[in-house]
């Protein structure tokens, strides 16, 4: 007689119907994903804790692990915190999705990620989780089960994953969730709100409509909740602590399998330069995917529109005969092949072209240039 | 006419190679547009053959052992020079890459950035773009070296997984299937006659095609016997297969030779010396004209890798094994009576003695928490597991499955029965979750519902211990009062990790079991 557990999962996609019955646990639906069984999963994991508090070097860090590291036989989850920053996806418009003039005044930084998906603000009562795989084993539903199964388990919250994979306390959105996949590794990595600032969240991602029309890929929008709301015990290194033993399935009270990593050009050669690259204008506003927006002239009844390419001013469509060939010709020169920067903001407050062209005609397109322009690296 | 530095043909094939360019630069350059009828090159160990392009190529191949880093010449035939192939540096074959399956059920991704242009060479594991879904940014890299030659979508455009994202020309031949059957009627004529072409056809050749001649020599058929209906007495396919035919049908008897049509005079003397002489004829073996059953092989895929790969995790595992019986009369009768309950009757669940089992084992395990644990894969650390997740085996279309009950230490017999029920459903119908699936504490399996009594399980890993419930026979027993009663009997076998349990922890835990389903009345009191 033979008796042995399936392990190969079919390739279906479907829900599985949760019925409750009597006092057993519900489970959340589950789709059925074509991959290697969960269970089968026998290679080696590590947790690697991050030193350092600041966004770029965290995030070169990861963008390391992902170039250099090799996970045919290993998996490792990365955790790291951050000072106060945002950080954008990778095709994402930091015009569309951060209020630039909130983050210079309380002097928060902003990046860009290497992976997709939306908007987040970062402190230090968020923490993040970077699961790193090999291309073969990734499975973002198990990484988030990990996730809910040990916050459950030690602090009985009651999280579920939504059909997006965000992370739900009470139907709030606890946790955001983002990937890469590339020909050898991938990660998934998400945040986890511990306790952060709510009242900065919002205005960090509070941001007026400008009317940029743009392919980038947009925010979706959720209210968010503190797991230190439900939960006055709860805090960061705890999560940390509960989190990297529960990945690694020993008990808790075991402190095995953990590094805390210095991001460091001496630990991880090469990484200054990953930095550096994170850090620059180019980066974080230059690799914005192609947007325009249409500004008022006068009386509203003629517009100019302007095309912005990878963060600098394409051109400028003039979608009305009533602006003379003179001062389009200044505008032109002005401001066509700029880069929306605090340069540019400089020279636009200085300049007296809008004074010799008639300020009221073109005071609303002065005040949104200005707003562009307050790109601060 | 024969002329110092002529030429060799050029091929129909497409697949191309490239050449060091020291030899045409005789001729033409590299990426010059080579017209019909236009010398490309020469070479000099062979024949020289009037080389006439009728293909627009850019570039030679040249023999094989001038040839150049990139490619190889197939084969050269000193009069049918058709195999040498011209090809352009930079042109091969278009092929179409296709966007791969990204998994998570994604059908459509869009496209955000491109890292190459129409006509960039690329090399192998190069990317190429970066496409988007959902939150995903995933990487596409090249499967091939060669040339970009068309990029289907462009930036922010949806692309549909399994269609061609790029098409790629590539430099090498990239078809798994080798280069080959060039037919007789596919290559180029030698030569028109018009060129005054003198081919001096050597006496031992026989005319035939590469392909026939792979085929002589993969069979073991000499060539000269084979008959050749070609023009010059060339072998063709055909004739090729008219002879293997011929060879089988005529196996028992000694094979009269095939005979070529120029060289009859040799062969016939090798005929007449082959012919066997009657006096020592061997008797024939009768034939019975039965079929002959056929091996069948089949690659292991599915569930039965799954089950060799699991069970050579649990070879591992030092099994000691535990059996004993277990009188089933008053399980019977309360089950019996159970029945005909009209509580049981009104939730309208099958109650079998699985559930029985199930409840009763969990209720064990509470004494001896030691067998619901799981040791690492180096056996240093033990978990003693909370939960009770009690997986039975269930038979189905597809095979042995064998799914758990999650929890059994806070459900009621009926909930357990519920939760059977449920999870067979779904095992019918092949459509069971990962999570009935993964996360397994303990093992029953009731193969005795097939048949049997005894036998020896094997742990599924990473657990310490199985029970295998055999088949409740009627049998003869003492009771109490030394008479002889009719039981009914039932045997368990239990496996254990003996590593980690020792046999009297497993004859206790049995013996509470025992002591469960003998008298089920002993469960009230150990209810929860």
């Amino acid at each position: 007689m033979n008796i042995f557990r399936n392990s190969y999962l079919l390739l279906r996609y479907h829900q599985v119907k949760i019925t409750r019955l009597g006092n057993m646990n519900s489970y959340y639906p589950v789709s059925i994903i074509a991959t290697r069984s969960i269970a089968d999963d026998v290679s080696k994991k590590l947790v690697f804790i991050s030193k350092s508090n600041n966004i770029f070097e965290n995030l070169a860090l990861e963008d390391w692990f992902y170039k250099n590291f090799d996970f045919e036989n290993q998996s490792l989850l990365f955790m790291w915190v951050n000072t106060p920053c945002v950080v954008i996806g990778r095709h994402q418009n930091p015009w569309l999705e951060v209020n630039l003039k909130n983050l210079s005044q309380n002097s928060v930084l902003l990046s860009r990620r290497n992976s997709g998906g939306g908007t987040v603000y970062h402190d230090q009562g968020n923490l993040n989780c970077s699961f790193f795989t090999s291309r073969a084993r990734y499975n973002r539903k198990y990484n988030l089960e990990t996730i809910c199964g040990s916050i459950r388990s030690h602090w009985n919250l009651d999280l579920t994953i939504s059909p997006r994979e965000d992370i739900l306390l009470n139907s709030y959105k606890v946790s955001g969730t983002a990937s890469k996949l590339g020909h050898r590794n991938a990660y998934h990595h998400c945040t986890l709100l511990v306790d952060v600032d709510p009242s900065l969240l919002h205005q960090m991602l509070n941001v007026h409509e400008l009317g940029i029309q743009s392919n980038s890929t947009p925010s979706v929008r959720s209210p968010t909740l503190n797991l230190k709301a439900c939960c006055p015990e709860i805090s960061v290194d705890e999560v940390i602590h509960i989190l990297g033993c529960y990945y690694i399935k020993n008990s808790p009270l075991c402190f095995q399998g953990f590094d805390f990593v210095t991001p460091s050009e001496e630990n991880f050669p090469g990484l200054n330069l990953i930095k550096q690259s994170f850090s620059t204008w180019q980066w974080i506003y230059g690799k914005t995917p192609s947007f325009s927006l249409c500004c008022p002239i006068g009386d509203q009844s003629s517009e100019i529109k302007i095309q912005v390419l990878n963060g600098k001013i394409e051109r400028l469509h003039f979608q009305d005969v009533t602006i003379g060939k003179q001062d389009a010709l200044r505008l032109n020169t002005l401001l066509v092949n700029q880069k929306l920067d605090s340069e540019l903001h400089g020279v636009i407050s200085n300049s007296s072209v809008f004074g010799t062209m008639g300020e009221d005609r073109f005071s609303k397109l002065n005040e949104i240039l200005l707003t562009l322009c307050l790109t601060s690296v | 006419m024969r002329r110092q530095g002529l030429v060799c043909h050029l091929g129909l094939q497409r697949h191309l190679f490239t050449v060091g360019r020291d030899w045409c630069r005789k001729f033409i350059r590299v990426n010059m547009a080579s017209a019909t009828r236009r010398i490309v090159c020469s070479f000099r160990q062979h024949k020289l053959f009037y080389l006439k392009s009728r293909l627009q190529y850019n570039a030679v191949a040249l023999p094989f052992n001038l040839a150049g880093p990139y490619g190889y010449v197939e084969q050269i035939h000193p009069l049918a020079t058709r195999f040498f192939h011209a090809s352009k540096t930079f042109y091969g074959e278009k092929v179409p890459f296709k966007l791969s399956d990204i998994g998570e059920g994604i059908t459509e991704v869009t496209v955000k950035e491109w890292y190459v242009k129409e006509g960039d060479k690329v090399a192998q594991f190069d990317p190429i773009c970066e496409v988007q879904s959902d939150k995903a940014s995933v990487t596409i890299t090249s499967r091939y070296d060669g040339l970009i030659s068309k990029l289907h979508y462009a930036v922010d455009e949806m692309a549909k997984v399994g269609t061609p994202l790029v098409d790629i020309e590539v430099s090498g031949s990239v078809s798994e299937a080798p280069v080959e059957e060039l037919q007789e009627k596919d290559a180029i004529p030698l030569g028109e006659r018009e060129e005054s072409l003198e081919l001096e056809l050597p006496a031992e050749k026989v005319l035939t095609t590469p392909s026939v001649r792979k085929m002589a020599s993969d069979l073991k058929i000499n060539l000269r016997n084979v008959q050749g209906t070609g023009r010059d007495g060339r072998i063709l396919k055909e004739d090729m297969l008219r002879h293997i035919e011929s060879l089988s049908s005529s196996k028992s008897t000694p094979k009269p030779s095939q005979v070529p049509q120029q060289q009859a005079k040799a062969v016939e003397r090798e005929t007449t010396s082959q012919q066997p002489s009657p006096s020592t004829k061997t008797p024939q073996i009768i034939r019975p004209s039965v079929p002959v059953g056929v091996d069948r092989s089949e690659p292991i895929k599915g569930f039965k890798k799954a089950m060799a790969k699991s069970m050579t995790a649990s070879l591992r595992i030092p099994h000691f094994g535990y059996c004993d019986e277990i009188d089933m009369t008053s399980m019977a009768a309360l089950r019996h009576s159970l029945k005909e309950n009209p509580m049981v009757k009104e939730r309208g669940i099958k109650l079998s003695f699985m559930p029985f089992f199930i409840k009763a084992a969990s209720m064990a395990l509470h004494h001896f928490p030691v067998l619901n644990s799981s040791v690492d894969e180096a056996c240093e650390n033990i978990t003693y597991k909370a939960s009770h997740n009690i997986g039975f085996a269930m038979d189905t279309s597809l095979g042995l499955i064998v799914p758990n009950v999650k929890n059994v230490q806070s459900l009621s017999v009926m909930d357990v029965a519920i939760e059977l029920a449920r999870l067979q459903e779904l095992g019918n119908k092949g459509s069971l979750g990962a999570t009935d699936l993964t996360g397994g504490t303990f093992t029953l399996s009731n193969i005795g519902s097939i048949g049997g009594t005894y036998a020896k399980p094997v742990i599924m890993s990473p657990e310490v211990a199985i029970g295998a419930i055999g088949r409740v026979q009627v049998l003869p027993r003492f009771n109490s009062k030394g008479e002889v009663v009719r039981a009914s009997i039932m045997q368990v076998s239990w496996s254990a990790d003996h590593r980690v349990i020792d046999g009297a922890s497993m004859a206790r835990f049995s013996n509470l079991w025992k002591v469960y389903l003998e008298n089920p009345s002993t469960m009230i009191l150990d209810l929860k």
